[in-house]
């Protein structure tokens, strides 16, 4: 396991996330549903060393996450949230760059071979073109690929991603969670993405963990078929209907009961 | 380095050494470019006493504080990814001369005592803004302006306060040159005194600009990529205060040229990474720079206060981003 937490009770000023055990084996994508609210960012800013954790641990690549300086954990486990902070006149490239301060010298500049893992990490997103861009410049879509290209630069087998497609477009959408794939199957790598599409994750991902009112409350693999997921998914999204589809991935419907 | 960069250097390191030299010439008694450069060799006296105890260290001074403010400017702006965070709107420079003056009138106002009550009560100032912004649980532009407007104001009353208390001989016009920002009784031991925390900050500063940036995408992000958001985030605010607070202990509040430096720096270079700090930081020494020399000449033979020009000077740039909406203005 690559990254386990167990018990893990965790929130700001308040606990929002209760009781929460996971494990994220490698070569795996996991995917986080649950409706608005429930605590799904909560659980990966708290697994990321944000937030205030009240009880319980997380463990990454066998080692405490929560007692890491911040610098060792970036190196294990990478975070994007639902937003960042993005000044106008910064180049892609430095956006990507800034990926890669976990392993910078005592003042933070940069480490040799830095630009290479840049370049390699634009063109896994495909955004090899636009790296001398302003990022104020570039699409809503373009830009969340370029947070995600500094995301991969970092070099952590454990990539937590918070809706990561919220700003793409279809065809993006699947190019993005295609590589998510690859990238994991690649190696020692596994990734938690919060998605709100249930058909996404049923197709990209080997797991789902659904959560509600702060708390995991089913999981089901795409492996056990259609009628397990279906019973599984209903918990969260009532009269939703999977069906294998027609390239044996499963695929899914909304049911009346929405 | 890109084309531009190169030209944005270009312009504002040239128009620094030429304002610079300008400076060391102009004055009540004008030096010529050859005279100075005939005094490491002897030369004429008098023209050695006015070059070395007036000219140098004043000159010296408003380069350095220009450098100073023009840097915090940026840093502000970067790590608050506000366009409108500055030393003034901060409550940092307000704070200063709050502390200034009562170390002028509640103690002996020696040049150490004036610095560290500067340094100490612009501290307070920006912990005061930063914990209203906290309880306004919003970091939007409007928060960062109330607050820092509500802090300036009370620093100010203080300011109001201890000149009623002040002695109207030596004191009170002691605090009002220190409200109004001058370079005109600056002296080569206050330029001793104010460079050191002034030169160190300004290379810590520009050596960890990489970490300014990374502050700039949120906390999260930042800690997510290895960095500390809360030690890097005190220990940038703490050098940019120490920068700003020395400049305020010897020259006074000087209003602006944080806010503006880095909005000049901006538009000229379309970047906010690569060189946008040391630029900022150059830009403010030419601005500061220039307003003292209008502030010895423009009077006829009187100082005029050096806030006088750089406010001039800041109007038309804010007023041209008010009006275009343009540039940092939209990263509020």
């Amino acid at each position: 396991m690559l990254l386990e937490a167990e018990n893990l009770t965790a929130g700001y000023r308040r606990p929002v996330v209760r009781g929460v055990s996971l494990a994220l084996p490698a070569g795996t994508v996991t995917a986080l549903l649950g409706p608005n609210g429930c605590g799904k960012s909560t659980l990966l800013r708290a697994l990321s060393g944000n937030g205030r954790v009240f009880g319980g641990g997380v463990r990454v690549l066998g080692q405490d996450c929560l007692a890491l300086p911040a610098r060792r954990r970036a190196r294990c486990l990478a975070l994007l949230p639902q937003r960042t902070g993005l000044l106008p006149g910064l180049t892609a490239r430095e956006v990507i760059a800034m990926g890669r301060y976990a392993y910078s010298g005592p003042f933070g500049g940069p480490a040799p071979g830095d630009a290479e893992r840049v370049a390699q990490a634009a063109r896994a997103l495909g955004v090899q073109d636009l790296l001398d861009a302003d990022c104020a410049a570039l699409s809503e879509g373009q830009r969340q690929l370029v947070h995600l290209g500094r995301v991969v630069a970092q070099d952590a087998p454990v990539l937590l991603l918070d809706e990561p497609n919220s700003a793409l477009d279809y065809t993006h959408t699947h190019r993005l969670f295609a590589a998510l794939r690859r990238w994991a199957q690649g190696g020692q790598r596994a990734a938690l993405v919060v998605l709100h599409d249930p058909a996404l994750a049923l197709r990209y991902a080997d797991r789902l963990l659904l959560m509600q009112d702060g708390a995991l409350c089913g999981s089901v693999c795409p492996g056990d078929g259609a009628a397990a997921a279906q019973a599984a998914l209903r918990g969260l999204y009532p009269g939703l209907c999977v069906v294998p589809g027609p390239d044996g991935a499963l695929f899914c419907a909304p049911g009346q009961g929405m | 380095m890109p084309t531009r960069t190169r030209l944005c250097a270009a312009l504002a390191l040239g128009l620094l050494a030429v304002l610079a030299v300008t400076s060391l010439c102009v004055g009540a008694y004008p030096l010529t470019p050859g005279q100075i450069l005939a005094l490491p060799g002897g030369g004429d006296p008098m023209a050695a006493r006015v070059f070395f105890t007036l000219r140098l260290p004043r000159t010296a001074l408003a380069a350095l504080a220009g450098l100073a403010l023009g840097a915090a400017g940026g840093v502000y702006q970067t790590v608050f990814r506000n366009p409108l965070a500055s030393p003034d709107l901060t409550g940092v420079a307000g704070g200063a001369s709050l502390g200034a003056a009562a170390a002028i009138v509640l103690g002996a106002g020696s040049a150490w005592q004036i610095m560290g009550g500067a340094f100490l009560c612009g501290l307070l100032s920006l912990a005061a803004v930063l914990g209203l912004v906290r309880a306004a649980r919003a970091e939007r532009t409007a928060a960062y302006v109330l607050a820092g407007i509500l802090v300036s104001a009370l620093a100010e009353a203080g300011v109001m306060l201890l000149k009623t208390l002040a002695d109207p001989e030596r004191e009170l016009a002691a605090i009002e040159y220190w409200t109004m920002g001058s370079l005109a009784g600056v002296t080569a031991g206050k330029l001793a005194a104010a460079a050191p925390p002034v030169l160190a900050g300004l290379v810590l500063v520009l050596l960890f600009r990489r970490q300014a940036a990374l502050l700039s995408l949120g906390q999260a992000s930042a800690r997510a990529s290895g960095l500390e958001p809360r030690r890097w985030r005190a220990l940038l605010l703490g050098l940019t205060t120490l920068m700003v607070a020395a400049v305020v202990s010897v020259a006074g509040g000087i209003a602006f040229v944080g806010l503006i430096a880095p909005h000049i720096a901006y538009g000229l270079l379309r970047r906010c990474g690569g060189a946008f700090l040391p630029l900022c930081a150059v830009t403010g020494a030419d601005l500061l720079l220039a307003a003292d020399l209008l502030a010895r000449s423009a009077g006829g033979g009187a100082e005029l206060p050096l806030s006088i020009f750089t406010v001039l000077f800041a109007a038309p740039v804010l007023a041209a981003l008010l009006i275009t909406g343009g540039g940092r203005a939209d990263a509020a």
